[in-house]
């Protein structure tokens, strides 16, 4: 992955996180930032999904309205943990994707939940929060990293 | 097998110079070439977390401290290890204290000793004045009840060249009204007779000398014999009749039939009786005057009427 093209495809999706999917009741639960940063963690080095979480979270933090590095912290933990498991399992198959991303989604919502309570920060966390973005996140990461998938195998083919 | 930390560091050194080599500009910068080992990795993530974290906390104000919750979180991360180092810290600090202080201490001691050294000493000396005073008390009391012109003196010096011998120097002498054969007391009793008298200092002769002779009685009976010295601190009441009543413990005073001793000063105790002839027996006699510790001494001046001596006084010149 070329740095520019990364810089650039984060510019995109924070556009579309901000301008196009907040504006409607089921996709604003999707984070493109968080699935952005799992695929990048099954599909790349270890270091790189690190840099790309740390930098792409801060980024998010800065559009929007909290504590700058809550979401870079939590999607750090994410890709690292992702980022380990990919090199110890072969991470292929559909259902386990949206499992991953269900989990990952958790484990993101989680550790800012814990962070906002660590700093006093009132937190909305509950279950009708976290099961539909978990779902919703699973159900979109997979459609879009099948998209992504056959894009770049087109790509390669042709 | 645990791979050693300083070939790690250069594989780890080696992949990254590896990963710059490859690069041609930052538009062909890819992060994938950078492959570093799982360990470096969490290292890397974990320093991560830790800036993310200082990063919040930099942002956020404790309500409880009205500080930054990063200096509140370090204050409470750091606090047990300050805690730890500072009581390492007093620990050491106060063992080279408590050894300086011992230092100290053991200088203090020595002080302290000689200090209590010259106290004691201080003490005696108050003491021994104490001592005096009453004994110069007692010749004041002397001096009302006994009918003479007291001279006081006091005890410069002792005779010891003769086993047999006890005599003692005085500060008083023939300036002072001191006359050779004067009998000398004190409260306690008869101390002896002045043998040699000089200008400022005279020499008494004391009852125990084994040269010396005066008249004593038994006090109750009046029974009358010559008291001698023995030379061994005691003396003996000889020529005392046969059928003479005395016992043991009986008081001997002067029988004032010497010419010198005015009758009734007290000399002695009677220790013990020992048969002497078939006529006579004597008695030993313990003098009342200690006589290893005796001072102050008051000569008896029986010619008042001539040239009055100087005042009493105790003073030595």
């Amino acid at each position: 992955m070329k740095l520019l093209k990364t810089l650039l495809v984060i510019t995109v999706i924070l556009l579309v996180q901000t301008m196009v999917l907040n504006r409607f009741p089921v996709l604003k639960w999707i984070d493109l930032f968080l699935l952005m940063n799992i695929y990048f963690a099954l599909n790349s080095s270890q270091l790189a999904s690190l840099g790309l979480s740390l930098s792409s979270g801060l980024v998010q933090d800065s559009f929007s309205n909290g504590i700058i590095g809550m979401n870079a912290f939590s999607k750090t933990i994410v890709a690292y943990l992702v980022s380990t498991l990919s090199a110890r399992l072969m991470i292929k198959h559909p259902i386990i994707i949206m499992l991953l991303i269900g989990i990952a989604t958790s484990l993101d919502l989680l550790t800012i939940h814990g962070l906002r309570l660590l700093f006093g920060l009132k937190s909305l966390l509950s279950y009708q929060v976290l099961a539909p973005a978990a779902l919703v996140n699973s159900a979109g990461g997979l459609i879009l990293f099948q998209i992504i998938e056959r894009v770049r195998a087109k790509k390669e083919y042709a | 097998m645990i791979e050693p930390r300083r070939a790690r560091s250069t594989r780890t050194i080696h992949s990254a110079l590896r990963a710059l080599r490859e690069l041609r500009g930052w538009s062909s910068f890819r992060m994938e070439q950078v492959v570093v080992s799982p360990r470096t990795s969490f290292t890397i993530f974990v320093i991560s977390l830790f800036v993310l974290l200082a990063l919040m906390s930099y942002q956020v104000t404790d309500p409880e401290t009205g500080q930054t919750v990063l200096a509140s979180v370090a204050f409470r991360l750091f606090s047990p290890f300050q805690l730890v180092v500072s009581g390492a810290v007093r620990g050491v600090v106060g063992t080279f204290q408590t050894y300086f202080g011992l230092v100290g201490a053991n200088k203090e001691n020595a002080r302290l000793k000689q200090e209590m050294d010259r106290l004691r000493i201080q003490l005696q000396v108050q003491s021994q004045q104490s001592q005096e005073n009453e004994r110069l008390r007692g010749i004041l009391e002397l001096e009302k009840n006994v009918p003479y012109r007291l001279i006081a003196g006091e005890v410069i010096g002792r005779d010891s060249k003769s086993a047999v011998s006890e005599t003692v120097t005085t500060n008083r002498g023939t300036r002072h009204g001191v006359k050779r054969e004067m009998p000398v007391i004190t409260p306690e009793g008869v101390v002896g007779i002045t043998i040699l008298a000089g200008p400022l200092t005279s020499k008494i002769q004391l009852i125990t000398d084994a040269s010396s002779s005066i008249g004593a009685m038994i006090r109750d009976n009046r029974t009358a014999g010559i008291l001698s010295g023995m030379g061994n601190g005691r003396c003996i009441l000889r020529f005392l009749p046969i059928n003479a009543a005395i016992r043991r413990g009986d008081v001997i005073v002067t029988s004032g039939q010497d010419g010198i001793f005015p009758e009734g000063l007290p000399v002695g105790r009677v220790m013990e009786i020992v048969p002497e002839s078939k006529i006579y027996r004597s008695a030993e006699v313990d003098p009342f005057q200690d006589f290893s510790s005796v001072r102050e001494i008051v000569f008896l001046s029986v010619d008042l009427a001539s040239e009055p001596p100087e005042p009493v006084s105790t003073q030595s010149k």
